[in-house]
């Protein structure tokens, strides 16, 4: 089923701007048939107005006729605009390099530095992405204050998002946090947050990603629009703790947030859905939930791990449910969980076997009884034996393995005069396994 | 001419004997092999006339491994009559000349019993392998290839409880500590023992086998190894309802290249592992050739039960009471019939305490298993069940930390390991740790 967003592209659109917001309306050209023109137009006017990158462009123009076919009006192609930036392009990456290869011969350290930045913004504009981010790292040799270095910490950083090299972007992160004066810089800490929140989220560590998000500071505003908005930290920080953090972590972390309310403000949406869950109005929350839903699938980093999320935050809404109880009419609770009988009993079997509730289903009054879970002196006993033997068989496997390495003996390949030898003495070595092939038809049958 | 050549074999054998007498029994091997021309000549029969005249079951075992060379087939029941006779005059210490002929005779005499099963099936081997174990054993130590002929005269003969009670009956270990030892009997030894569990349908110990199998140092692949990793696969799936890795030190060389032999079994394993019946059969038929030609179809279908009864435990551990549909749906049974005869069956062999109720199609599931709900009876019940069973898990602890505390003497004595250098070749490999 096509998911149809709560609100409208445009103003959805607006909170970015340059090569992340295109990024993002590609995303959703590509999700949904019914946007898809929409998305395509927006993202076509921000190529031409934040951007250098011709190829894009025809990229996208493409993409937008194979959707309209005969039918609709489709921008024609610039012809005018690609040949002017071309040019104008041309001109510039020569006078770039120009300028980099003279400040070099000077050795002005930084001059070069400068240059490695100016060339690196000009082929992220260009769409050269891999090549931008050559000339970022190239900077790191020439930075000689902290602002220096966290300023291209944070081009790499922001390069890297949008290549999916994560790993890269952790690296950075950590050593932009390392320089002396971060701390300092509020602005900068929130960026660097939010860049290792996304890249927890690409690994599915939604813990992790909670807790980075929820550490960002409001002063982020919108200095970081490019890659992410306000309004997705709130989301990607309040889903994710709904997802993994369990209620005294959620009040502590999250609704006692002096700082986070600030972000939970603009989507009153989500702070909506975060009470409602803290405070057990499950029929509300699931239909809140459900209204909320379709964006996420559209969102470029919420996407794919939506149904993920989507079930975690169910199994901890069931969990918390039959927690206070010691008998549950299942007929009811599929009421507020908005399901059937049939369903619901399937999914609390699930988390009784994953031992996320100590219950049994009596399946034929329809109950849900609640059982504590009764160590006594036998189970102790039965585990403690348990281990003992894996304890002991391992290390008896081990004790084997040393003694046969302590006297040579291994099993190898045998060289030519060994080979010959061992063929002379006996075949009874290679006979063992032949004959007990042949000789043992009826074993398992 | 037999009285010629009986007395001149007496009179070696009257050599050797001196020889013996100061010890000298690589003399006494010697004497009998330049002796060959005439010793060849000494019948089944000379050599039950020698038998009477001569004590020294060591040095008549050395003739019987030159002289039954050569005698026929035929002669071949004689010849193992012969060997079990004079291991049961056998008198330890046995000598280390005399204990790395026997290996090549019992060689011989088991490759014989697998050529020639007309003239000496390989269950008339069983007990004189079994002797020749006991005998030369070294408190616990017993030699690999003795231990690794016993057991596979088990496997060969189907004598699998002989087996089971010479392993059960007593503590025993491989020796290592001498010259003689190949690596491969120490790997058949853990190989056929875990055949003979496999046979008395002791999955565990089966599973504890391979698993000792496995740490045996090697840096190729055997066809051993091959089978036993396919034995190993379905054997965990039975006992552990996953397939455990192997121990580290068994090389991650060795485990991916078992891997790749063994892409059925680990296609099996991956569908147990997801719990789903349906497609567990489905795979079960896919590669029914390969488990077939592996002589492991049996096993498989013991793996699909094991997943059967796993699949009901788990639904007794989560309901109160189902319906005996719900039963057949949940646990991908054909129907509620088969759902019924497969809870009665595990009732009957107390895995799950629970009641049918035929009329209403209903069944109820206590909490645990008979054989639990059993053992928490009373609290004096329960010193009588755990007592035996801690003391001799206390008592396998024990053992083992005297045999780790050896060990790390003699590591710590070995001058080898005190003076070691970077150039010289370390004693031991530590690239697992």
């Amino acid at each position: 089923m096509e998911p149809l967003p709560s609100s409208d592209l445009d103003t959805y659109a607006s909170r970015y701007y340059g090569r992340g917001k295109i990024w993002r309306l590609q995303h959703i050209a590509s999700q949904s048939t019914k946007l898809r023109k929409e998305a395509l137009l927006l993202a076509i006017a921000e190529t031409k107005a934040e951007t250098r990158d011709v190829d894009l462009y025809k990229r996208l123009v493409e993409q937008l006729r194979e959707t309209e076919g005969d039918k609709g009006n489709i921008p024609l192609l610039q012809g005018e605009w690609e040949t002017t930036v071309m040019r104008e392009d041309s001109k510039e990456v020569e006078r770039l390099e120009t300028e980099l290869q003279r400040y070099r011969h000077n050795m002005i350290k930084d001059s070069i530095r400068m240059a490695y930045g100016d060339l690196g913004d000009f082929q992220y504009s260009k769409g050269n992405l891999e090549e931008a981010l050559r000339n970022y790292l190239k900077m790191r040799d020439y930075c000689i204050s902290s602002q220096q270095i966290t300023d291209m910490c944070l081009k790499v950083i922001q390069c890297a998002i949008i290549l999916g090299n994560y790993s890269l972007v952790e690296s950075y992160v950590q050593k932009a946090e390392q320089t002396p004066d971060i701390s300092t810089d509020e602005k900068t800490q929130a960026k660097l947050q939010c860049a290792l929140g996304l890249a927890h989220l690409s690994k599915k560590k939604l813990k992790a990603a909670a807790e980075r998000f929820l550490q960002v500071s409001f002063a982020l505003q919108d200095s970081f629009n490019e890659i992410i908005a306000p309004e997705d930290v709130s989301t990607y920080g309040a889903i994710c703790a709904l997802a993994t953090f369990d209620r005294k972590e959620l009040k502590r972390k999250l609704l006692d947030n002096k700082a986070f309310k600030e972000f939970l403000e603009l989507t009153p949406n989500i702070r909506e859905l975060v009470m409602d869950f803290y405070f057990c109005r499950y029929g509300k929350f699931f239909e809140r939930l459900q209204r909320t839903e379709p964006d996420w699938r559209l969102d470029l980093y919420f996407y794919s791990i939506v149904d993920m999320i989507m079930e975690c935050i169910r199994d901890k809404a069931l969990v918390q449910y039959v927690t206070p109880y010691t008998c549950v009419y299942l007929d009811e609770m599929a009421k507020v969980f908005c399901t059937d009988v049939v369903h619901l009993q399937d999914e609390l079997a699930k988390l009784i076997t994953s031992h996320q509730i100590e219950a049994r289903i009596d399946s034929h009054r329809k109950i849900l009884y609640a059982t504590k879970e009764k160590r006594n002196s036998g189970d102790v006993w039965n585990d403690t034996i348990m281990r003992c033997n894996r304890f002991v068989d391992q290390a008896e496997s081990m004790l084997l393995h040393l003694k046969m390495l302590k006297h040579r003996l291994s099993i190898r390949v045998a060289s030519g005069m060994e080979q010959q030898q061992q063929d002379h003495r006996s075949t009874a070595g290679r006979m063992d396994v032949i004959s007990l092939n042949n000789n043992n038809n009826n074993r398992n049958e | 001419m037999p009285t010629n050549i009986r007395e001149s074999i007496v009179s070696i054998l009257q050599s050797c004997r001196q020889f013996i007498a100061q010890g000298q029994w690589k003399q006494v091997r010697m004497l009998l092999i330049e002796n060959t021309p005439i010793l060849q000549h000494c019948t089944p029969q000379i050599f039950g006339d020698i038998l009477q005249q001569i004590e020294n079951a060591q040095l008549l075992l050395l003739l019987l491994r030159v002289v039954s060379l050569q005698w026929h087939h035929d002669d071949l029941q004689i010849t193992l009559r012969y060997f079990y006779d004079l291991l049961q005059q056998l008198q330890p210490p046995v000598n280390v000349i005399v204990l790395e002929e026997l290996q090549s005779l019992a060689l011989f005499l088991s490759q014989k019993s697998i050529e020639q099963p007309r003239h000496c099936p390989v269950l008339a081997t069983v007990l004189p392998f079994r002797f020749l174990c006991i005998q030369t054993a070294d408190g616990e130590d017993i030699h690999p290839r003795f231990l690794s002929l016993f057991f596979k005269s088990c496997v060969l003969s189907k004598s699998y409880s002989v087996g089971n009670r010479f392993m059960e009956s007593r503590k025993w270990s491989v020796k290592l500590e001498e010259n003689t030892v190949d690596p491969c009997d120490v790997l058949l030894t853990f190989y056929y023992a875990a055949i003979i569990y496999l046979g008395v349908k002791d999955y565990g110990k089966a599973l504890q086998s391979l698993n000792r199998l496995f740490s045996v140092p090697s840096n190729v692949i055997s066809d051993v190894a091959v089978d036993a990793y396919k034995k190993y696969v379905l054997v965990s799936l039975m006992v552990k309802d996953s397939v455990e890795p192997l121990a580290k030190f068994s090389g991650l060389f060795i485990q991916r290249q078992l891997k790749n032999y063994c892409q059925e079994y680990l296609a099996l394993a991956k569908e147990f592992e997801q719990r789903d019946i349906g497609k567990l059969v489905q795979v079960m038929e896919n590669y029914r050739p390969v488990f077939q030609r592996d002589m492991h179809w049996g096993l498989v279908k013991e793996t699909f039960k094991a997943l059967l009864r796993s699949n009901m435990k788990n639904l007794t551990r989560t309901f109160l009471t189902l319906s005996l549909e719900d039963v057949a749906t949940k646990a991908n049974l054909k129907d509620s019939q088969e759902a019924e005869r497969l809870l009665r069956s595990m009732v009957y062999r107390g895995e799950i305490s629970a009641v049918i109720d035929q009329r209403a199609q209903m069944v109820s599931f206590a909490l645990g298993s008979l054989e639990e709900e059993e053992k928490g009876a009373s609290s004096s019940n329960k010193k009588n069940t755990w007592n035996p069973t801690m003391l001799a898990e206390s008592r396998r602890c024990i053992d083992l930390f005297h045999q780790l505390t050896q060990f790390y003497q003699n590591l710590s004595m070995d001058p080898q390991y005190m003076y070691r250098e970077q150039d010289v070749e370390e004693v031991l490999d530590h690239s697992f740790c």
